[in-house]
């Protein structure tokens, strides 16, 4: 039973089309409505009207239906699209939202009908609509000339009660846009003794409905099934036409008793039969039967000839657990592969090595897709900022304006979908701390309207997002009085600037005078660096009082196989990140490794260096020849010394067990062809240590200097 | 020999495979069925496709075979689809026994 399947399918779908209206109605807000704009906002409404009435939700039904008739009258140019109505429509997005959530809990969805929200969208419907007779539920789009008679052929698949369709659920929600004139079931498809299968539908009607809707409202009650059911409505007199496509299919029997069916109902097949369309050639008969429905959409009205939704054609929806157990087993096929390479290589049959590179090859290129499907584009949590600005600015009464760019880099899924509240904090507490009022902007001799910047960018590896504002900056100095209020620091503390931002992630602290509605109780922003943490990432900050902030995320491209660069100390085997590596110089002789200086000058800067001897304690003799690996990240660079190096690798990450979790040096481990393991060097904690060793360093010069100091420490 | 089943309150596709199994048993150990839709809380098209098939089983092997006591969800699907006269449905105040 796909039951379940069929109802997930039918939420993806609505939450695809409510995104979409809600992008529409910000959109419209800026810009005058186009046809399109509209038609796609009644479609929202009346597909998830249909597919929740499939599904028995009458209360969602209920709801859509009145929203509906309102963007319907939007459509038709009864009513314009008001700042107030776009308003109002939202709320009604997030309403339905709201009700699709609770689509199992029936109470609360009729306790959800209760709302304002329907009066509000039958005043809007009201004024227009008063030709319409009064009350009627069923008055959907009154669309060219009222009452019709539609011939409808329903022969469904035999699939469809597996699927979870129950032909009886198109009649109940068919009765809301109409009424039923007769119904003519035709039931020689269903076969004799075992042969009856009680899951496979053999049902077929044919009928007659009399309706106000058109064609094609009539046809997406059938969205569902229409694929692979064979769905025909036709107005009466048009009818007869198609009698030999209703009957492409069937074999006499069935024609016998559709024709039967049809006598009943008060039709006559062979009132105006086509010229005959060979019926000994089946095939042929199918592929005329196609053509011939295609050649017929225009001539039976323009509505019926809807493009197909881009969406179903262009992308296919997996399980996420599928696409995951896939990555997993290509980590998997790219150590087996490195480890036939291997082989290969010590075997020294070159015909060997050069087919284990060919396999090497295609694995990168598998890894590369399939890690390519996991990615999908920012714009997905950037989307819902322009209506959170929105709100909140007016919430505020502030005027805010929005930017984003960079939508379209992809990252991780699973990333994007850790990084919506993060993000949502970041952005609320910008426009609330971070932009000022527009007097206090004025008289600051800044426009009045604040402005919100999202960017994101690809980077040496990492995806950066920035969130700035425009607004008054953070004050260093207020910071880190609280902060030494609060007892985070020492008194009489010097720290770099960046450091004296950050203490604003520390749990508690909030340098907002005034605790609003929308931030500053001081609790989110520690929340904020723990989940940005979490999906390896890190996050600075950049302010000028008086110019703006700039928070700046910066996360690793994927979680699960990297490229790595491969050292070693001694006997020990590392993995760096291959995209923090810059380039590789072997260590000058006369650099001093150990006490004095540290430091090595890369062309004239000066690059800290750490040697992972020592900094790892690995306790290895000195190599006669040793390297340095000069990394980046961000705006630090660092020289890691190392023994040799050993070339590129696909390193697919194993995490680390919950005992090592603390380890800031090791980011986790892989296996290697030869099945050793060798530990992945945390790149940004590494270099964090070297620079943060240099600036002790430094700072005990000057403590000596001066006898007194405080001294930094992470 | 008659016999009479009554169908439980949930007759839908989750119930159908179950739902033929029993009846035809219950058709092949007697010459006259009688079916008792009054507990029928909820129907849908995959149970009223396997009553169709019944009567057509019953008409085929020469039994007899009544729906009696339709439940307003019964009839309302029946009506619906168009299948009231198709099945025969004895609308009789029978009075039944085990």
């Amino acid at each position: 039973m796909n039951l379940d399947a069929a109802k997930q399918t039918f939420l993806e779908e609505a939450r695809e089309l409510l995104e979409d209206m809600e992008r529409i109605l910000l959109d419209v807000e800026a810009t005058d409505t186009t046809d399109e704009q509209l038609n796609a906002l009644f479609r929202a409404m009346h597909t998830i009207k249909g597919s929740a009435g499939l599904f028995g939700m009458d209360e969602i039904v209920h709801f859509t239906h009145e929203a509906e008739n309102v963007v319907d009258l939007l459509r038709s140019g009864h009513l314009a699209l008001s700042e107030d109505l776009s308003g109002l429509l939202l709320r009604c997005h997030d309403h339905v939202k709201a009700m699709l959530a609770v689509v199992d809990d029936k109470a609360t969805q009729q306790e959800m009908l209760q709302t304002s929200l329907l009066d509000e969208l039958r005043h809007y419907a009201q004024p227009a609509a008063v030709d319409e007779p009064a009350g009627s539920s069923q008055a959907s789009a009154p669309e060219q000339g009222g009452l019709r008679d539609w011939v409808m052929s329903l022969r469904f698949n035999e699939d469809v009660l597996r699927n979870g369709m129950d032909p009886s659920a198109f009649f109940r929600y068919l009765r809301l846009l109409g009424e039923f004139l007769v119904v003519q079931p035709v039931l020689c498809r269903l076969p004799q003794a075992e042969r009856f299968d009680p899951e496979s539908c053999y049902l077929r009607f044919e009928l007659l409905f009399s309706s106000d809707a058109s064609q094609q409202m009539l046809l997406d009650v059938f969205e569902f099934v229409r694929e692979d059911s064979q769905i025909h409505i036709f107005p009466v007199g048009e009818a007869a036409a198609h009698w030999p496509q209703l009957i492409a299919d069937a074999d006499e029997a069935e024609q016998a008793a559709v024709r039967q069916a049809w006598l009943a109902l008060g039709l006559d097949p062979d009132a105006t039969a086509e010229p005959e369309p060979a019926p000994p050639a089946k095939a042929a008969d199918k592929a005329s039967d196609k053509a011939s429905e295609k050649a017929d959409k225009p001539a039976t009205g323009a509505a019926e000839a809807k493009p197909p939704r881009a969406s179903e054609s262009r992308f296919i929806k997996v399980e996420a657990a599928k696409l995951d157990s896939l990555i997993n087993l290509i980590g998997e096929l790219v150590i087996a592969g490195a480890a036939a390479n291997l082989m290969a290589r010590r075997s020294a049959q070159s015909a060997l090595v050069e087919s284990t590179i060919a396999i090497a090859n295609l694995i990168e290129q598998i890894r590369a897709g399939t890690l390519s499907m996991r990615m999908v584009q920012i714009g997905e949590i950037f989307s819902r900022f322009p209506r959170v600005v929105r709100d909140v600015s007016k919430e505020l009464g502030k005027s805010i304006q929005l930017n984003v760019s960079g939508a379209d880099t992809e990252l991780d899924k699973s990333m994007v979908d850790k990084l919506g509240d993060p993000l949502m904090h970041i952005v609320r507490n910008a426009m609330d701390h971070g932009i000022e009022s527009s007097e206090a902007r004025l008289a600051a001799g800044k426009p009045a309207e604040g402005n919100v910047w999202l960017n994101a960018y690809h980077e040496s590896g990492s995806v950066v997002i920035e969130v700035a504002d425009d607004g008054a900056g953070l004050r260093k100095d207020k910071i880190l009085a609280k902060a030494v209020a609060n007892g985070l620091v020492p008194a009489d503390s010097v720290l770099p600037d960046g450091d004296i931002y950050k203490l604003i992630f520390e749990p508690g602290f909030s340098t907002a005078e005034q605790v609003t509605n929308i931030s500053g109780r001081g609790v989110g922003m520690d929340v904020v660096r723990r989940s940005i943490e979490q999906l390896r990432g890190t996050i600075d900050i950049d302010s000028a009082v008086g110019e703006g902030t700039t928070f700046r995320i910066r996360l690793p491209l994927t979680l699960a196989i990297i490229d790595g660069f491969l050292v070693s100390v001694g006997n020990a085997t590392f993995v760096i990140p291959l995209e923090t590596v810059i380039e590789c110089i072997e260590l000058p002789p006369d650099a001093l490794q150990g006490d004095a200086h540290n430091c090595l000058n890369l062309r004239g800067e000066v690059l800290p260096l750490l040697g992972l001897n020592r900094f790892l304690e690995l306790g290895q003799p000195h190599a006669k020849r040793q390297n340095v690996v000069v990394v980046r990240y961000g705006d630090s660079k660092a020289g890691l010394v190392v023994d040799e190096l050993l070339g590129e690798f696909q390193t697919v990450i194993k995490p680390l067990g919950n005992l090592f979790r603390h380890l800031r040096a090791i980011s986790g481990s892989t296996i290697l062809g030869s099945g050793e393991v060798a530990l992945i060097l945390d790149v940004p904690s590494l270099i964090h240590f070297a620079t943060s060793q240099e600036a002790e360093r430094f700072a005990s010069h000057a403590e000596h200097a001066q006898q007194r100091g405080g001294h930094g420490n992470h | 020999m008659s016999s009479t089943i009554k169908l439980d309150e949930e007759c839908t596709i989750y119930q159908a495979a179950q739902l033929r199994q029993q009846l035809a048993d219950a058709l092949m150990a007697s010459d006259s069925l009688t079916v008792d839709l009054s507990a029928v809380g909820e129907m849908d098209s995959s149970a009223a496709q396997v009553l169709l098939w019944l009567h057509s089983e019953a008409t085929r092997l020469q039994k007899t075979l009544a729906l009696v006591q339709l439940s307003a969800a019964a009839r309302e699907l029946f009506t619906m689809l168009g299948l009231l006269i198709y099945l025969p449905i004895v609308e009789e105040e029978a009075g039944h026994e085990s």
